[in-house]
């Protein structure tokens, strides 16, 4: 599904002390499965997720998605994308701090599907209680509100899930009740869980480690 | 793809917030909306005095030079006098036999005030021996309403509204304050252009005039006179009160003047407003930041959130005016219940220029934030800036 060749970003371009956060790697993802991208803090991780979910530019390299090289088309293609075919769990949830729960989860929904029963539906299976649907986040402990933000990653039904630190914020239980969510949503998908916790990717498909801004090691199979 | 952007849901979920901010949409419509009413009471009430009393009475004191009588041409002032006094007289004539002209009086006038709420006007109505009362009154179209008509010398008959607006009564005493107690008011009249008449009380008066009890046709007093071989002017020391005249201190006195009050008022209450909702829309929209951001990382454009915000806007916007306008109407019978009917005066009450003017003020508002709104927006960052 994603074939990235060469891929290198570097932050301050302009000055003498340039910082390479990826230094040229070549990497391939499957179609489907958990993934986990684990390095300590300051690794390349996460700018190697934001880099392949089109947040971010490379600098140099290509991300080939489906054959087609997504760090080369147009912004507008980039948000079609995002909305169609990614979804996203941030470390902190980002919920919209005003609407309800559902709410929340509806606003990424793709217009004109049946939205409120798909999300109500992602809600129960991810442990919310009905009551707790119309609750804003102010209201929802950390553990339901990052339930909440997986289920609007998930309500666009997309190919791929991307999921930065999504357990920082959870206590032991949440993490791998996250975890397995996660897990079982990438049975016949692709999740990429970007982590510095070993201990959440116990279940992963495939383990891609980082360390300095390139890949020091990928292992395989591992569930 | 269509997006799932509510407009409503922003405003129905922080009701306190959006309230506010229409309920000053709501104050700045109203107060737009009233302060033009309350002004123009002045000029509507007005209205009848200056623009339809006068197309019926023309009123003017023509100086004997100007009926062709010179001091120089005479040994002494009494001879001078009676000259110019019968030269005056066959003026009167002349100017009579016009068909357009029904009568004409050189009579005393007595001037009645009549305060709008900002200013007002003054004017001159005739005082006629009390056999000539019904012509004048029939002449203007003036129905007595109440009391009667004057029988004895120093009686008159006052408009409604003017008596309201003085605070007088029939019985009273007119302009006790001006005149003292000379004029008695007998009775109350009614007709649509606020005429007066009443009955001369030895010299008591506000001049004397050649009072033309005239038409629309006969009405301008410089041309009428000008027929019959006078031309009169202010330069020479005539004093003339007819139509245009009046046209001239209406449109210039009254209607420039409460126009760029009106103007002056809307403009500083604009740019109050304008202020003002720069400063709420940037609070509102740095109090969003991360749900804007949020939207774009999950695959929203800019244009969409714009859109969005747009829309959010129109609403508030739109609330805002139907809440001003309920408040206006509000204030309005309130205003017509407690200043406008019990003073005598006229107001319009629905104002379509002012409306438009509200309008387009509002319009320029929208523009205006749309500084504030671009800025916003094209500051949104996806959430891994935010988290870098």
């Amino acid at each position: 599904m994603f074939e990235i060749k060469n891929i290198s970003k570097i932050y301050d371009m302009d000055t003498d002390e340039k910082m390479y956060a990826l230094a040229g790697f070549d990497l391939t993802l499957p179609d489907t499965g958990l993934v986990g991208i684990i390095g300590p803090s300051g690794s390349g991780k996460s700018t190697l997720m934001y880099c392949i979910s089109t947040l971010k530019k490379p600098t140099e390299g290509s991300v080939v998605y489906n054959g087609t090289d997504i760090t080369e088309i147009p912004d507008r293609a980039r948000e079609k994308l995002r909305r169609t075919e990614f979804g996203f769990v941030f470390q902190k949830h980002y919920l919209v701090p005003y609407m309800s729960a559902l709410d929340n989860v509806i606003v990424a929904a793709p217009a004109g599907s049946n939205a409120e029963e798909k999300a109500k539906e992602a809600l129960r299976t991810l442990g919310l209680k009905e009551r707790e649907f119309g609750k804003r986040p102010a209201k929802l402990s950390g553990g339901q509100c990052q339930r909440v933000a997986i289920a609007l990653a998930m309500i666009n039904d997309p190919k791929v899930v991307f999921a930065d630190e999504p357990t920082a914020s959870l206590d032991h239980e949440n993490a791998f009740n996250v975890m397995r969510i996660l897990k079982e949503y990438s049975k016949d998908r692709l999740v990429l869980v970007v982590t510095h916790d070993r201990s959440i990717l116990t279940d992963v498909d495939m383990m891609v480690e980082m360390w300095d801004g390139t890949v020091s090691n990928v292992t395989k199979d591992r569930a | 793809m269509k997006n799932r952007l509510s407009a409503t849901k922003y405003i129905k979920n922080n009701k306190r917030t959006c309230f506010v901010l229409i309920l000053a949409l709501a104050l700045t419509f109203m107060a737009m909306y009233v302060i033009a009413y309350i002004m123009s009471a002045t000029v509507e009430s007005v209205k009848p005095i200056t623009l339809e009393l006068p197309k019926h009475i023309a009123l003017a004191n023509v100086t004997y030079g100007s009926l062709g009588v010179n001091r120089a041409d005479y040994p002494d002032q009494e001879s001078y006098e009676n000259a110019g006094s019968q030269a005056r007289d066959e003026f009167c004539k002349r100017l009579e036999s016009d068909p357009d002209v029904e009568k004409v009086y050189f009579i005393q006038t007595l001037m009645a005030g009549y305060v709008g709420v900002v200013g007002g006007v003054g004017f001159n109505f005739p005082l006629v021996p009390p056999e000539q009362v019904p012509e004048v009154l029939a002449h203007v179209g003036a129905k007595l309403t109440e009391g009667r008509l004057p029988a004895d010398d120093g009686e008159v008959l006052i408009d409604e509204r003017i008596l309201r607006n003085g605070g007088m009564k029939v019985g009273d005493w007119f302009q006790k304050d001006s005149y003292g107690e000379v004029f008695k008011i007998v009775g109350a009249i009614r007709s649509d252009e606020m005429a007066c008449v009443g009955t001369p009380r030895g010299y008591y008066n506000s001049g004397w005039f050649i009072t033309v009890l005239c038409n629309e046709n006969s009405c301008d007093f410089t041309k009428l006179a000008a027929k019959y071989g006078v031309t009169p002017s202010e330069a020479d020391g005539d004093v003339i009160d007819d139509i245009v005249t009046n046209r001239d201190l209406y449109e210039h006195d009254v209607a420039d003047s409460v126009e760029a009050t009106v103007a002056v008022i809307m403009l500083v209450t604009m740019i109050f407003l304008s202020i003002s909702m720069i400063v709420a829309y940037v609070s509102f929209m740095r109090n969003r930041v991360n749900e804007y951001c949020l939207y774009v990382s999950i695959g929203y454009s800019r244009s969409e959130i714009y859109g969005m915000i747009m829309r959010e806007m129109m609403l508030m916007f739109t609330a805002g005016i139907l809440l001003g306008a309920a408040f206006s109407v509000g204030c309005i019978k309130v205003l017509e219940g407690i200043v406008i009917e019990p003073k005598g005066l006229v107001a319009k009450v629905f104002m379509k220029d002012q409306l438009l003017r509200i309008l387009g003020a509002f319009v320029m508002i929208i523009g205006v934030l749309q500084i504030p709104v671009i800025v916003s927006v094209y500051k949104i960052k996806t959430i891994d800036l935010i988290e870098d």
